[in-house]
């Protein structure tokens, strides 16, 4: 930024003919700033994957010493996944995120149908509470339903609860995403297909589902990822029985990083890659569907 | 970071338990027995009052439910052989989950804390608890290893015949010091000179707002459990005086930051001094000549345990003099039966920071349940302390 | 298809709720949503507003039904407000920080990545697949005076002493950019990415450099994303509390960490009205300060529509 500031104090050249200097003194910024674009974006990307990369290499590090390289092993998955600590805790996490998913996706859908259509009035009381719910931040939240489910709503703590905290804040994600969509969707072939005499049903599932898919799934999936990463609500909610797996990580992180972690998150990175892999594949081939549906 | 934590390592407990099954009788119980008799009396029987009587007991069963849930300090307070073999004889699953601070365990239980059966609270709070109705009247027909419980341990002020605990362990808090780094010290006098001098930036205390609180206090003067408002104000001061020197506020770092070297001083207990100390040997720990606290932490069950059965089981294996004789080896805290010694590792049976000698012991106070004015000004200035 | 069961009937159904009025249709749709927010998120804030009028117990736990200002009086203590100010500040810090290193990135991505342009926007996001408390911990090994970057700056002959960053605010702030960035990049890119091009390229035609471009044309076209942007990074900020917790020893007292306080312990005894109490005043402030912002950022957006 300080360059840019510094080269805008130059006076602008732009009219008259440009003498060697001035176009000197005209091309140079720009040649800084590409360079110093790229520069930072290199290292932008060195910071991101610092981290990731001493998770990945660690794992595999024959030593109980986290920073010291002593040799390559391949223990530490071993541990990780013959303990039935790491293993419940990752089902109790799948369980809440897939429901707290299927939650969000079903009234965030909805909820963007609905808004498409809805006079002023409604959607304004509509956007403000989605706005409340992403506005207020996520430890107020925790511990307003903790007060909630333990003084009002005798539910308690466990996965019911923190399924239903979690999806009230992806129901409004979901809710803004397939909103985008449905905002930038093209009407004239639902339009169409009503006047081809398609059912309303049939027109919607055949027509507007379609070109909602791709929404959907974006949304289900940051439903998910949201849910399945989150700590603070289940830090709060969650019971003995029920911890999610960054509570339980955090709980056995808190007395000492063992590259047990490490190897846990990089077999966590593993899957959640190839899962993205397999949906991007989905979303490939339903996008070529698609398009194949819309030229036919 | 992590080699350090030789008693997490089930693998490689290296401290070798009870090879030589010797009565050591030169210890002091006696002087612990005379001392609390003293201290912990005058100190506990003040807040007693408060004690709510046991409401209907309820029948146990005799079937276990396969689950148990345990929250209890830190993952190094619980031996894993110990309950690995707890796991195999029983058929449980065990699973654990940690806080730092009573306080934590106890704001932990009054929201709910569904699903755990037995947890370890210090005596003030396991006074605190059963006052509030949150644990489990005991069924001492189910405990039948209470009898090799040492008899002081059974009439504690806390909880006179251990209607709602049974006693885990004892240590103190004081402080460690690296002896090849730092000036010998004594005192808590010294331990603040040293914090805010040689040790500076190099200094930990615990995450405990009675623990800091409290030791601060006796530097001063007072009691460990002051919630005179001009005593304490004094306290804030030097409180305030020693943040900018601090580390790290942590009672879960502390044993790796202690043998890591990047704490040559802690505000500690002192069993975690003693962990760090197989990585540090220069480490050395202090019971402050001003005086300080000891503390008896508890097993106890939940009000609402899932599986009080389990629990109770639990209980007694832990009880067992055989089984507690070599939790020591991975807490390093003193043990409540005279019975375990015979299996004890000798070295830790004779090691005077574990077992304090009489005249030591009586220099140190137990935390008390304190009126709620007192735990509120204590968590304001607590507050103040972190937000410095 | 499921619909083939029977579908004259269900298309019957679906034909009388297309014959509803407009709004009762959107009704009807939005219901579900509107009983979920309703009972599992606005009642639970009323319920939170409820219980910070309550009085506390000296040990915590549930508090007496009645009427008090206790805890809001409490918050007026110095002490407190000082934590709300400390807060804001690092939240105005972090973002601020995170705008002026995610800008050029996300600029850089929208304009001059081309083929890559997917690939590098997926790579930006892969590493928040791990865990949030993972990426931190590895942050604490490698801030560590002995850990990864000080080993490295001191092979490099960068630094001579071992590195003393973790358990400062210095640590503070990279594990904040570190969590925070893609929350910034994301709308800034889809902001740069849908601007016009040829707006851009006719204020180089008529003769502005490319920087005068830039703060002429291109970043006022951008605003909305800047402004999506920092209100990403600047509310969950304002609660942050377990960047503090591990990669600044527990030194600080954010309002985060105040609030989990009052339930959790962390040291000192729970205190669940003076805990809403601060959830109360948090949600307040923040839709203040939101709406003051975002009534700026009209201002400040209009005016260049103008002088245009």
């Amino acid at each position: 930024m300080q360059k840019l500031m510094t080269a805008d104090a130059i006076p602008d050249a732009a009219s008259g003919a440009l003498t060697a200097s001035e176009r000197w003194r005209r091309l140079l910024p720009g040649r800084l700033v590409e360079f110093w674009l790229r520069a930072q974006s290199v290292l932008l990307y060195v910071f991101l994957y610092l981290p990731i990369a001493v998770v990945v290499i660690f794992a595999f590090n024959d030593s109980r010493r986290v920073t010291i390289w002593r040799g390559f092993t391949t223990k530490w998955f071993a541990t990780v996944w013959s303990d039935p600590t790491w293993s419940t805790a990752l089902r109790v996490s799948v369980t809440i995120a897939t429901l707290n998913m299927v939650i969000a996706v079903t009234l965030g859908t909805l909820a963007a149908l609905g808004l498409r259509a809805a006079p002023g009035w409604l959607r304004t009381v509509v956007e403000a509470v989605v706005y409340t719910t992403i506005i207020t931040p996520e430890i107020v939240v925790a511990i307003a339903s903790l007060l909630y489910f333990i003084l009002v709503l005798p539910l308690g703590q466990g996965i019911q609860s923190m399924v239903i905290t979690h999806a009230v804040y992806n129901t409004s994600i979901v809710t803004l995403v397939v909103g985008a969509r449905l905002a930038g969707m093209d009407h004239t072939l639902e339009e169409a297909a009503a006047d081809l005499g398609a059912t309303p049903l049939a027109a919607f599932w055949q027509v507007t589902l379609p070109q909602l898919f791709p929404a959907i799934l974006a949304g289900g999936l940051l439903a998910f990822t949201f849910s399945f990463d989150d700590f603070i609500l289940s830090n709060f909610l969650s019971s003995a029985g029920t911890t999610p797996l960054p509570v339980r990580l955090f709980s056995s992180v808190q007395f000492g990083v063992s590259p047990v972690y490490n190897a846990l998150a990089a077999t966590m990175l593993a899957l959640t890659l190839s899962s993205i892999v397999v949906a991007q594949v989905v979303l490939r081939r339903s996008g070529r569907r698609a398009a194949a549906d819309g030229t036919a | 970071m992590a080699d350090t934590r030789r008693t997490h390592d089930p693998a490689s407990g290296r401290l070798d338990t009870a090879t030589t099954p010797r009565w050591n009788p030169s210890l002091s119980r006696r002087g612990f027995l005379a001392a609390s008799a003293a201290v912990g009396a005058s100190a506990w029987l003040a807040a007693c009052g408060a004690q709510t009587t046991t409401k209907t007991v309820p029948k146990l069963g005799t079937k276990l439910e396969g689950q148990l849930h345990i929250y209890n300090w830190g993952s190094y307070y619980l031996g894993r052989d110990d309950l690995k073999a707890f796991q195999q004889q029983f058929n449980q699953t065990v699973t654990e989950d940690s806080y730092d601070s009573n306080e934590t365990l106890l704001a932990k239980v009054q929201a709910g804390a569904a699903g755990y059966d037995v947890v370890v609270p210090t005596g003030y709070m396991v006074q605190i608890m059963a006052a509030q109705g949150l644990l489990y009247p005991l069924q001492h027909d189910h405990i039948p290893n209470y009898q090799y419980v040492d008899a002081m341990f059974k009439t504690l002020p806390f909880d006179v015949g251990n209607k709602y605990s049974m006693p885990k362990d004892w240590g103190t808090t004081g402080f460690g010091y690296r002896s090849d780094l730092l000036p010998a010290a004594t005192s808590w006098q010294d331990f603040f000179t040293l914090a805010t001098g040689k040790a500076s930036g190099k200094t930990i205390v615990l995450d405990g707002v009675n623990e800091v609180i409290g030791s601060l206090c006796k530097m001063l003067g007072f009691s460990y459990n002051s919630v005179d408002p001009a005593q304490l104000e004094q306290v804030r001061q030097k409180l305030l005086a020693l943040k900018p020197h601090l580390l790290a506020i942590t009672a879960t770092d502390d044993i790796t930051l202690m043998s890591n070297g990047k704490a040559i001083l802690a505000l500690d207990w002192n069993g975690n001094v003693l962990s760090a100390q197989a990585q540090q040997a220069a480490l050395q720990y202090v019971i402050p000549s001003e005086g300080s606290e000891f503390w008896v932490d508890n097993w106890a069950l939940l009000k609402n345990a899932p599986d009080p059965i389990a629990g109770h089981a639990f209980i007694n294996f832990l009880l067992d003099p055989k089984i507690s004789s070599k939790e020591i080896t991975t807490t390093y805290y003193a043990q409540c039966e005279t019975e375990a010694f015979k299996y004890m590792d000798q070295t830790l049976a004779s090691n005077a920071v574990i077992y304090p000698n009489q005249g030591t012991i009586s220099r140190l106070e137990a935390q008390q349940a304190l009126s709620s004015d007192g735990a509120k000004l204590r968590k304001q200035i607590w507050d103040e302390f972190k937000a410095a | 298809m499921r619909a083939s069961a029977n579908p004259s009937l269900r298309d019957r159904g679906f034909s009388a709720i297309q014959r509803l009025p407009l709004w009762g249709r959107s009704l009807l749709l939005l219901a579900p949503a509107f009983v979920w927010y309703g009972v599992f998120f606005l009642a639970p804030l009323v319920n939170m507003v409820i219980i910070s009028f309550e009085e506390s117990s000296g040990y915590g736990g549930p508090p007496a039904p009645g009427f008090h200002l206790d805890s809001y009086r409490q918050l007026l203590n110095p002490l407190y407000l000082k934590v709300f100010g400390v807060t804001l500040r690092m939240a105005l810090l972090g973002t601020v920080a995170c705008l002026l290193v995610g800008y050029p990135l996300a600029y850089f991505l929208a304009t001059r990545a081309s083929r890559h342009k997917t690939t590098l926007l997926l790579l930006i996001i892969v590493p928040f697949w791990t865990s949030f408390l993972i990426r931190t911990y590895a942050w604490e090994t490698i801030l560590d005076s002995d850990g990864v970057l000080s080993n490295i700056l001191q092979a490099l002959g960068i630094t001579h002493g071992s590195l003393n960053v973790l358990y400062t605010p210095t640590a503070i702030f990279i594990g904040i950019l570190y969590n925070y960035l893609p929350l910034m990049i994301f709308p800034l890119y889809v902001a740069l990415d849908r601007l016009d091009k040829r707006l851009v390229e006719a204020s180089k035609d008529l003769g502005a450099g490319r920087i005068a471009t830039f703060w002429q044309v291109t970043l006022p076209l951008t605003l909305p994303g800047v402004v999506t942007g920092c209100l990403l990074v600047f509310i969950p900020l304002t609660g942050e509390y377990l960047i503090p917790a591990i990669l600044g020893g527990s030194k600080n007292l954010f309002m985060g960490n105040l609030i989990g306080e009052q339930f959790q312990g962390q040291g000192a005894s729970s205190d669940w009205p003076f805990g809403a109490a601060l959830g109360v005043t948090v949600v307040v402030l923040l839709l203040i300060v939101v709406n003051i912002y975002l009534l700026a950022f009209r201002r400040v957006q209009s005016v260049p529509g103008q002088a245009g």
